[in-house]
Parts: structure tokens; sequence; C-alpha cells
């Protein structure tokens, strides 16, 4: 279903949307020039060292100060200030179609307000719909002209047949060299694992931000009886005699999965959120994001 | 265990079907969810955890064969033959007549046996049972009234004594009969070696059940002893004792004879298999004597193994002959020792003649009297009920004779030959010695004076006066006649029948042949008797003056001493079934089969909940 913007975000939350900025805790190398200091040296103001200076290099950079006490050389570099790259990976399986809001509704609305915040600051905003491969794909852009043609894009993704992570993270990360922050909205449901996935984003230096978002019926099951489970994307059938034992088991069960997906991001300096579809949005963005450190 | 329905464990056929059934499976309700990830690693983590998770699946599985089980147990209606705890009344009727006395091979009689078995019930008595006892041999008694006290029972029962008495069954069955009238659900257990016979169709609310004690066991007795004075010297005595062979082995010893202890004679004798033997004595015995007759073979039965008589003086018999043609008569009364006779014609008999007379013979006389005396008749019949004569039968054919009788004794009517007779019919209490095939020919019953003898046809138109056969009938008659008095003055009983002392003013002792002394009391007609007469032996009755004299009772039953166990009890005019350990009834248990499947479902509705919610 095609939203609008004022659908995926109201006014308001646009409004107050024009005063944050998603923060990278990696200095990046970008394309353009922009707001964000960069691993390159350049010509902002912002010092970064010395170097001996060699010949051919530019003299307006020559520290005339440590020459007079010292009697060497030296150029004086500098930060490059240049865009972030941010990646918006949106998982549009089947098995986020569930819940009420839908996880993929809310996870375009979570895209939606963290790609506005991006297109706000200028930093280059690229957005990816997976499923058992890359389907939909916007961008790169940037400037809040775009946020239009974002949020449009945002309303056409179609959810895909199946999930594979390491599929989708593997086309990602060979078709977008140019390193960044990507942040991967999804529930996590493969039946191969994230780990695999997520080493592919690892390994070509993202900053990976996981929100995982699920619903509240998937938190807190209500089943009873004997039922036979289907899944949603594969033709698998679990029978199971639902009852108490069985459901603090399933609460264990996504327990561990949460923490094991948090621990292992953490371990690779990655990030995780946790967001349940009956959060109401308006507090995930500007209490829980800030509180977390992932905008400010 | 039986079924009355067992084409119903057929539906076992079915227990595949639902094992198949349960495999295939409850429809579960189809619950479609973002991922079955997560439900895997639960199912994985439970089975993991639960162990019994496939064994609850399994007792599932298990309960409902159960269920199904259950289901054609009570479709089957099986029955059970089980006790019925219905509140009994156990009447036992213990035989402790003289055949219970034989020695079993262990050495325990077969009434011991019998009470060991009797204590065993009594202890074996359920809470609400009740229990009486009686004990019967010639009579009944009740040894223990209905009581659920098992020490009483077991006391009551080893205390009922042995005896040496015929078994009279009757009178226990009536007594027990009595008393099943009034009690619940009663039962009648019969212990005895089957030693009583065909009882009568009495009708007994219950069927007696029948427990036979003891085993076969060999054994020989004296089944009768008759002592008379020698008809040449009445000074001597002619023992006759007949000894019964009732087994399939042979027997030897010695036979010895004795008087008030002093050895009068042995002898030694053998009898074969199944035989009866005749011994015979003679001994001089001028004055009267307690004789006792034993013989020391080892057999399983002690008190037939002995016989006593009491033997009285000498005394001297006085006949009067009524009639015409009297010769062949008094040429035997002639030739009697110690008889003392008189002939008077018919006409001259007048109501004085048979004073101080202890024979009349009425010598085809018509119309003849009845003294208040022992009377033989001759051709001729005395006006008493029931006897009465009919019409003639020409040349009679001798087909019968009671050569046990003793009017027959050493009598041989082979060679008699009667021209005419005239048909008699008897009176019941008559006893028929001679029989022809178309009427009775001699008969002799007892009489308000004594006994008397008929003779249907005049001897004289027979040969009988010329054989050896009628002075030997004539003495018979006279010994007959002797012995019937003293018979009925009790000298001689048989054991189990009271004895009394008529006439006496003070209360008797009488000594018991076990020794013990004892004071006779007053029986319901007034006459002072002593009623436990259950010994075989010497019993000396000691009057107030001084004076005493002695009775002997004697077994001489042949039922009692025949210990072979070949008698088939029959009770009640049906054959006595066994004895059951308890009253027994068949009773259906379907409900209990659907109460079982009540109960699984139950459960099984719990285990299925159970998983649900726990």
């Amino acid at each position: 279903v095609t939203k609008t913007p004022q659908q995926l975000l109201d006014a308001d939350l646009i409004r107050r949307l024009d005063q944050l900025a998603l923060v990278s805790r990696k200095m990046s190398t970008g394309r353009m020039k922009g707001e964000r200091r960069s691993r390159r040296r350049g010509a902002s103001t912002e010092f970064a060292d010395y170097r001996n200076y060699m010949p051919g290099d530019d003299l307006r950079f020559l520290d005339w100060k440590i020459y007079g006490r010292l009697d060497r050389l030296f150029i004086k570099l500098f930060l490059e200030e240049e865009d972030l790259r941010v990646y918006l990976l949106i998982d549009a399986s089947p098995s986020m179609e569930f819940g009420q809001p839908a996880k993929l509704l809310y996870a375009k609305r979570l895209a939606a307000a963290l790609g506005y915040l991006c297109l706000t600051r200028m930093d280059s905003l690229v957005v990816k719909a997976f499923g058992d491969r890359l389907i939909q794909s916007y961008g790169p852009r940037r400037g809040k002209a775009n946020s239009a043609a974002f949020f449009g894009f945002l309303g056409s993704i179609r959810p895909a047949e199946t999930t594979s992570l390491l599929q989708s993270f593997k086309t990602f990360a060979q078709t977008n060299p140019a390193r960044g922050i990507a942040v991967v909205i999804s529930d996590f449901y493969d039946f191969d694992g994230y780990e695999d996935a997520f080493r592919q984003l690892f390994a070509r230096d993202f900053e990976v931000l996981a929100i995982q978002v699920l619903s509240p019926e998937e938190i807190k099951p209500g089943h009873q009886g004997d039922i036979r489970l289907l899944d949603a994307e594969f033709s698998l059938t679990t029978d199971i005699s639902m009852g108490k034992s069985a459901l603090d088991a399933y609460a264990r069960t996504l327990s561990a999965f949460c923490g094991g997906l948090k621990d292992y991001l953490g371990g690779h300096g990655g990030h995780f959120l946790f967001a349940s579809t009956d959060t109401p949005f308006e507090r995930l963005i500007l209490d829980v994001l800030r509180r977390r450190g992932i905008i400010k | 265990v039986s079924f009355l329905n067992p084409w119903a464990f057929l539906f076992l056929l079915t227990a595949p079907l639902l094992v198949l059934l349960y495999f295939l499976k409850l429809r579960r309700p189809q619950i479609r969810v973002p991922s079955t990830l997560l439900w895997r690693k639960v199912v994985e983590d439970m089975r993991v955890n639960a162990p019994f998770q496939k064994l609850k699946r399994s007792l599932l599985l298990l309960l409902q064969l159960l269920a199904l089980l259950a289901a054609i147990l009570a479709l089957t209606r099986p029955l059970l033959r089980v006790r019925d705890h219905a509140h009994e009344s156990l009447i036992v009727l213990l035989d402790n007549s003289a055949s219970m006395n034989a020695v079993e091979p262990h050495g325990q009689t077969r009434l011991q046996l019998a009470q060991a078995h009797i204590a065993q019930i009594a202890d074996n008595l359920a809470g609400d049972d009740e229990m009486m006892l009686i004990a019967f041999n010639a009579g009944a008694r009740a040894a223990c009234g209905f009581t659920a006290n098992k020490r009483l029972l077991r006391e009551a029962a080893a205390g009922v004594a042995p005896t040496d008495c015929p078994t009279e069954i009757e009178p226990a069955l009536l007594l027990a009969k009595s008393i099943c009238n009034s009690r619940s659900h009663p039962r009648i257990l019969l212990f005895s070696d089957g030693a009583f016979g065909e009882t009568a169709n009495l009708e007994l609310p219950v069927d007696v059940e029948y427990q036979r004690v003891g085993s076969p066991r060999p054994n020989l007795a004296i089944t009768g002893l008759d002592i008379r004075r020698s008809l040449d010297d009445r000074s001597r005595i002619e023992m006759f004792a007949a000894v019964e062979n009732f087994s399939d082995q042979p027997f030897a010893g010695n036979m010895t004879v004795r008087l008030d202890d002093d050895v009068l004679d042995t002898k030694y004798f053998s009898v074969g298999p199944r035989e009866t033997l005749s011994q015979i004595f003679e001994a001089s015995l001028p004055a009267g004597g307690n004789v006792e007759v034993r013989f020391d073979a080892a057999d399983a039965l002690a008190c037939d193994n002995a016989a006593w008589k009491v033997v009285e003086p000498p005394v001297r018999r006085r006949v009067l002959v009524v009639g015409e043609n009297t010769f062949f008569i008094e040429r035997v009364l002639r030739s009697s020792p110690g008889v003392e006779f008189k002939t008077v014609a018919a006409a001259d008999y007048g109501a004085g003649s048979a004073n101080d007379v202890t024979t009349a013979i009425w010598n085809n006389v018509p119309q003849p009297a009845l003294p208040p005396c022992d009377n033989i008749y001759l051709g001729c019949f005395p006006a008493v009920e029931g006897l009465t004569q009919g019409g003639q039968i020409d040349a009679p054919d001798i087909l019968d004779w009671d050569n046990a009788h003793p009017l027959n004794r050493f009598i041989d009517y082979d060679n008699l030959i009667v021209a005419s007779t005239v048909s008699m019919t008897l009176p019941p209490v008559a006893t028929a010695v001679l029989r022809s095939s178309q009427t009775s020919l001699i008969c002799v019953f007892d009489t308000a004076g004594g006994s008397a003898c008929v003779v249907g046809f005049d001897p004289m138109r027979s040969n009988w006066p010329l054989l050896v056969s009628f002075p030997l009938f004539v003495n018979n008659c006279l010994s007959f006649f002797e012995d019937a008095q003293k018979r009925r003055m009790e000298r001689n009983i048989a054991v189990g029948r009271s004895l009394s002392v008529p006439g006496a003013r003070a209360a008797p002792s009488i000594r018991l042949p076990n020794g013990r002394t004892e004071t006779m009391k007053k029986n319901p007609n007034g006459e002072y008797g002593w009623a436990d007469v259950r010994q075989c032996g010497i019993y000396r009755v000691n009057l107030a003056g001084g004076q005493g004299y002695a009775v002997v009772a004697n077994l001489f039953n042949r039922r009692e001493s025949q210990l072979d166990g070949t008698q088939e009890p029959a009770v009640g005019g049906k054959k006595a079934k066994p004895l059951h350990a308890a009253r027994e009834t068949n009773r259906e248990f379907w409900r209990i089969g659907v109460m079982i499947l009540a109960a699984i479902l139950a459960i099984e509705w719990i285990v299925y909940h159970r998983r649900l919610f726990v």
C-alpha cells in the first residue's frame, strides 16, 4: 500500500525530525562534500595531523610556527568533511506482514523517519528492500527535496516470497562498496541464521544498526491446545501442544534469540535495537532512539 | 470367569483401527505464524527437556486402548463366581456314629478328621456368618447353637464324643430343616463317612453339602450272636456267632468266649474276603451269666470286634397243647428237654386253662383263643387285627424261607410237601419266615401277651410231622419265644437305644462299659432309664435293694461295619453335592467395566488437559 508522507510520518514528527541527525560512530569516507567528518584529509577547519613536508606539497599548509621552533618543515593536515552514506535495508519478507499494525508498515515508518533525517542532513541515502534477495532499491539521494520520492518508494515496497539474509546482504555488500551506516530493519527470522549475513557487512566495514521489529503476538503468543503452526514463508509445519510449558519455552527461546543477535552485533561493533510494534512510534523515534544514541 | 456375550470380543479387532486413527490423528487447528523458526526450537527444547513427552503421547494411546478393552469387557457381560457375602447360617451335621470310630491310616479316627475340618470352617467364618453344630448317631442333638464365636465352635466340635451307635440321619435332617426355616441364607454341611444309606424324601429348603470323611478301610465284624441252651442238656449253652469280612483281604485270628471275665473257649478262625463265617461254640453254663465273644484280628473298627449276650438261667417251659390229633406234637414235646406239657381238647379249653402256661400250641382249632402267653397256631388263625385267611390253595410250592430267622435255625424245608393251605394276609407287624409263591406259609409276630407263630397249613395235611424239620421248628419256636421274652425284658439291646427299668421305685445306678457309674433318671414314661446307651458292652443296673442285673448293648449293624466306602449317600432323595468353601453365586460385573471405562476416560481427559495447561 502506498503511503503518503503524512501517512508514514505525521507533520509534527517531521518537524521535530528536522532538528535531529543520525549518529555515526565511525568516520567514513563519502563521495561528496558533506557535513560529516571523513577519514580523508581535506580542507576543512578541523585539524587532523602533521606530516613531513614533501616536495610538491601545497605550501599553504606548512606550519610556519613549528618551522620557526624546530627548523623543520611540517605540513598541517585537516579532516575532510564529506557526506555520510546511509543504507536502509528493509526486510520485506512475508513474515514482516504479520502483526497489527503489520511489522512491515512499522519498519517502513521507522525507515521513513531515519531516511528523512539523512536527507535533511544531506547524507547520502540508499534504501534497499530485500526478501530472499534484494528486490527493490532507492537512491543514493541526498537533500530534503528527495523526501517525497523517498516516501513514495517506501510505500511501493511489496513483500517478497521468502527471506535470505545472507543472500541479500552478500549482494548488497558487493554492489555497494561505499562504506556507511547499514540500518537493517527486520525480524531476522532466517533458518540459515544471521551470523553469515552480518559477516558480509562487517567485512566491508559497514557500521551496522540492526532494528528487530516484532509484533506483540510474536512476543507473547496466545495460542492454546494442540495446534499446527504454518510457516508464512516456507511450507513448513510444526505440531505443538500449546500449554504453559510451551509458552514458557517460547519466551525463553525468543529471549535467547534476541539476546544472541544483540550479543553478536555488539561483539562485532554493531548496534541492536528491539522494537515492538505496540511501542508508540513517536516514542520510539524521539525517546528510545535518542536515549540509545542512535540519533541526536 | 465366564461370559454371557463372548462374541463381543470380536470388537478387539477394532483395536488396530484405534491405533491407526490415533496416529493418523486429531485434526489440529492450523495457525499461520510469521516463522516457525523459534517454534521448532521450542519443540526441540521441550523434547529434550521433557523425556516423558513421548510417553505422554503413548499414555494417551494406552488409555484409549484400555478404554476400548473396558468397553469390550462390559459388552461381553462377564460372570464371576464370587462368594455371596450375605449373612450365612451354617448348620453343620457331624456324624459320630460307630463307623466314625474307624481308624484311618495315619492313626486318626474319622471323627477326629471331621472335627478338625469343622474347626477349620469355624476359623474361616466371615464376620457376619454364624454356625451351629448338630451331632448325630442314632439320634441328633445340638452340640452348639448358632454363634459366630469361633472358640466356642471349635470347642463344641472337639467336644463331640465318639459313640458306638448306628447312624440315623433323619432326626438330624429334620432338626436342620426346622432350623433352616427360621434362618436367612442357611447352608447344611454334612460331615460323615456316608454310612447312613438312603434317607427318606425329606423336602429340605437347601441342598445338603456333603463332605465324605475317611477312606475305605478293611473291617471284620461280629454281625450276629445268638446263645441258647442245648436241647439235650439245659445246663449247656450253644453259641452262634456270625463274623463277616467287609474287605477284600482275608482275616484270621482267635475268637474267645468269656463268661464274666472267665475264658470259656477259644477258637482259631479265618475268613476270606467278603465272606461270612458262622462260628459255633458250646459251653457248660448251668447258671446264667454275661457272655462275651471277641476276636483279636486287627481291623479298622474295634467296637464290632466283640459281642455280648446275657444268658438267663434255664427255665422250665410249660406248654399247653389244644386240639385233636396231637400225637406228633406231643412226641416232639416229650423229647424236648425241660418241657412240661399237657393236652386238652378244644372243647375242654376254658378261660383258666392257659394259666401258668408259657406256650400254647393250637392244633387245627377253629377260632382259637389268644391267651396272654406265647402261642403256636397250626392250621388255624387267631383273631388278630390284620391277620386274615383267604381261599384254599392246593399243593403250594415252597418258594423261600428266611434262614437267618431263629425259627428256621438248622431247618431245611426242601422236602416239605403241603397238600393244601389257605391264603394268609399278614398284619403289618408280622414277619413271614416261610413263603410259597402264592402266600406266606408261616409267620411270626408279637402280641399283647407274648409272641405268636401262625402256620397257615395243617401239618397233618403235609409230610412235615415226618420230617426232621418239624421237631426242630417246634423247639426253635420255644427257644425263640423264650428269647423274645428276654428281649422284652431288655437284657440284650442294640446300642443307641434307651434302657429302662420298669417297676423300680428308687433311682437305680448304672455302671457303664467304661467303668463309670451314674444314677438313672426318670424318662417321660415315668420309668427310670438310661438314654445314653452309646457304647457297646455290659451295663450293670444296680437296684435300690442291692439286687441288680446286666444289660448288654451290641452294634450288629452291617452298615456301620462296612467301611469300604462303597455306599453312595443320598440325602433327601437327592445325591448330596460336594462341600463348597463358601456360598457362591454368579455375579455379572459389566458395571465394573463401565466404571473402569469412565475412570479411564476421566484420566485421559486430565492427562490431555495437563498437556495444555501445565
